[in-house]
């Protein structure tokens, strides 16, 4: 809390002292109001939301004792600092008994004021400080709670209807003797649907466990141009349809790695998918996969809509989508197509386990260029080591 | 102070997150509409009277139902 969100009332009888505190505690930097008598200051009170009330004790129609102890009842946060001209000690007793926060004698000295009022300030800023560490506490087990319900239905109870569901309408496919155009039409939406959920459970289940390192990844030998051959094949058509150039480019020398085939295949493919989505009809992304400094690159450059620069750090956080949600297609095919932001964060999930990077070149409107560095492996130095392989416990995160 | 403006920045945090939440959900439901509609229109262009997919639309059906009520948190 700012010192000028301290909004401070000032209740005092003397014209001329309540307008000396006013101008001090302004020009300290707090928002002061002021009131003639308790009475006033009561209603002020009900108008407006103070969090000092600084207040004389003796005052006509309604006294600052008396002030004070309607004040504490009502409104028990604000702070109230009491003005005494008579010097007693037993009226600031009194006064600390009944909840002041402190007192100030008269005359006035204004260094102890301004000692008094600081002291004061740092009180409810702290106050406020921790309120909205609760506040903040408080959304971040709501989250908790949320992503940990979330995350037991799509990964446990979500999968067995899905798979139900898609059993029935594969059985309902093959009832159908020669459908029409319609029943056709109908059928596929049904199969791209279900196919598209059952990926979603797929997704949160291998991202949530290779941040918490509870996948098991295999550790096999892997020839990185079989697996880009297969993912080729796959999306070259969706390329094709869209009439954006796909350019493929492969170094001569042998390219093997040590990894998980199906997460390499899902990093390669996941990298594509997303220049394809980012990418305009008749754009051209070039893919190229080559050996540099003992160290294999696998890199995807598209000509498409790039990455503002300040979203370039979260591009790879979970749910992160650099379009905005008018242009979000349905299709995840299309241009900015569907998707839920997941992809990217899995694959830098699954870079990591393998100890390798990702790096990220972007320039908005004009394209973006995704790099994977990963630890080459030599195979002729491996005679054997095919049939050790093992699985080994993933360190995502 | 410092420790301020990390706080706020953590709440903030936290709402991106839980609309990112809803966003999966809503993209749950939006399919599941999908998947019933696709269900009820192939129900009612069913042309091959020899079979009888009654039962099996319903079961779909049944299923759905199940993930929409998991789904309503």
């Amino acid at each position: 809390m700012r010192r000028d969100e301290v909004k401070i009332l000032v209740v005092e009888d003397e014209e001329i002292i309540r307008l000396m505190f006013q101008q001090t505690f302004e020009s300290w930097g707090f928002k002061v109001d002021v009131a003639e008598n308790g009475k006033d200051a009561l209603e002020m009170c009900h108008q407006k939301k103070y969090q000092i009330v600084v207040t004389d004790l003796n005052m006509p129609v309604m006294d600052g004792m008396e002030l004070l102890k309607r004040l504490k009842s009502k409104w028990p946060n604000i702070e109230v600092i009491v003005i005494t001209g008579y010097a007693t000690i037993e009226s600031a007793i009194e006064a600390m008994k009944l909840g002041a926060y402190d007192f100030i004698l008269k005359p006035v000295n204004f260094d102890h004021v301004q000692f008094t009022m600081n002291k004061c300030y740092s009180k409810i800023r702290a106050e406020a400080e921790n309120q909205e560490l609760r506040q903040a506490n408080m959304q971040l087990l709501e989250l908790n709670e949320m992503k940990d319900k979330f995350l037991y239905i799509t990964n446990h109870e979500i999968r067995t209807p899905l798979t139900i569901i898609k059993g029935y309408i594969d059985v309902l496919k093959n009832l159908v003797q020669n459908p029409n155009e319609e029943l056709s039409e109908t059928m596929e939406i049904l199969d791209e649907t279900t196919e598209e959920l059952n990926e979603l459970v797929d997704r949160m289940h291998l991202l949530e466990a290779l941040e918490h390192g509870k996948i098991m990844a295999k550790n096999e030998l892997v020839d990185l141009k079989i697996v880009l051959t297969k993912v080729y094949r796959e999306v070259a058509k969706l390329f094709k349809q869209r009439q954006i150039e796909l350019k493929v480019v492969v170094d001569k020398k042998p390219l093997f790695i040590r990894g998980d085939y199906r997460q390499i295949q899902l990093v390669m493919r996941e990298l594509l998918q997303n220049a394809l989505k980012f990418t305009p009809d008749r754009g051209n992304v070039m893919v190229r996969l080559e050996l540099r400094n003992d160290k294999v690159y696998y890199s995807v450059k598209d000509s498409g809509i790039g990455i503002p620069f300040d979203k370039q750090k979260v591009i790879f956080d979970r749910f992160y989508e650099i379009q905005e949600v008018v242009n979000h297609k349905t299709s995840k095919d299309e241009f900015m197509g569907g998707g839920l932001g997941i992809g990217l964060s899995m694959v830098k999930e699954i870079i990591n386990t393998m100890n390798g990077d990702i790096e990220l070149i972007s320039e908005p409107r004009q394209g973006s260029l995704f790099k994977i560095i990963l630890p080459i492996t030599q195979p002729q130095f491996e005679s054997g080591m095919a049939s050790q392989d093992k699985d080994l416990s993933s360190k995502a995160g | 102070m410092d420790s301020k403006s990390k706080d706020v920045l953590i709440c903030e945090d936290c709402r991106l997150q839980l609309q990112d939440f809803e966003s999966l959900l809503s993209f749950i439901r939006s399919r599941l509409d999908v998947i019933g509609t696709s269900i009820y229109l192939l129900e009612n262009n069913w042309s091959d009277k020899t079979s009888d997919p009654g039962k099996y639309f319903k079961k779909i059906n049944d299923e759905m139902e199940l993930i929409r009520k998991l789904i309503n948190i």
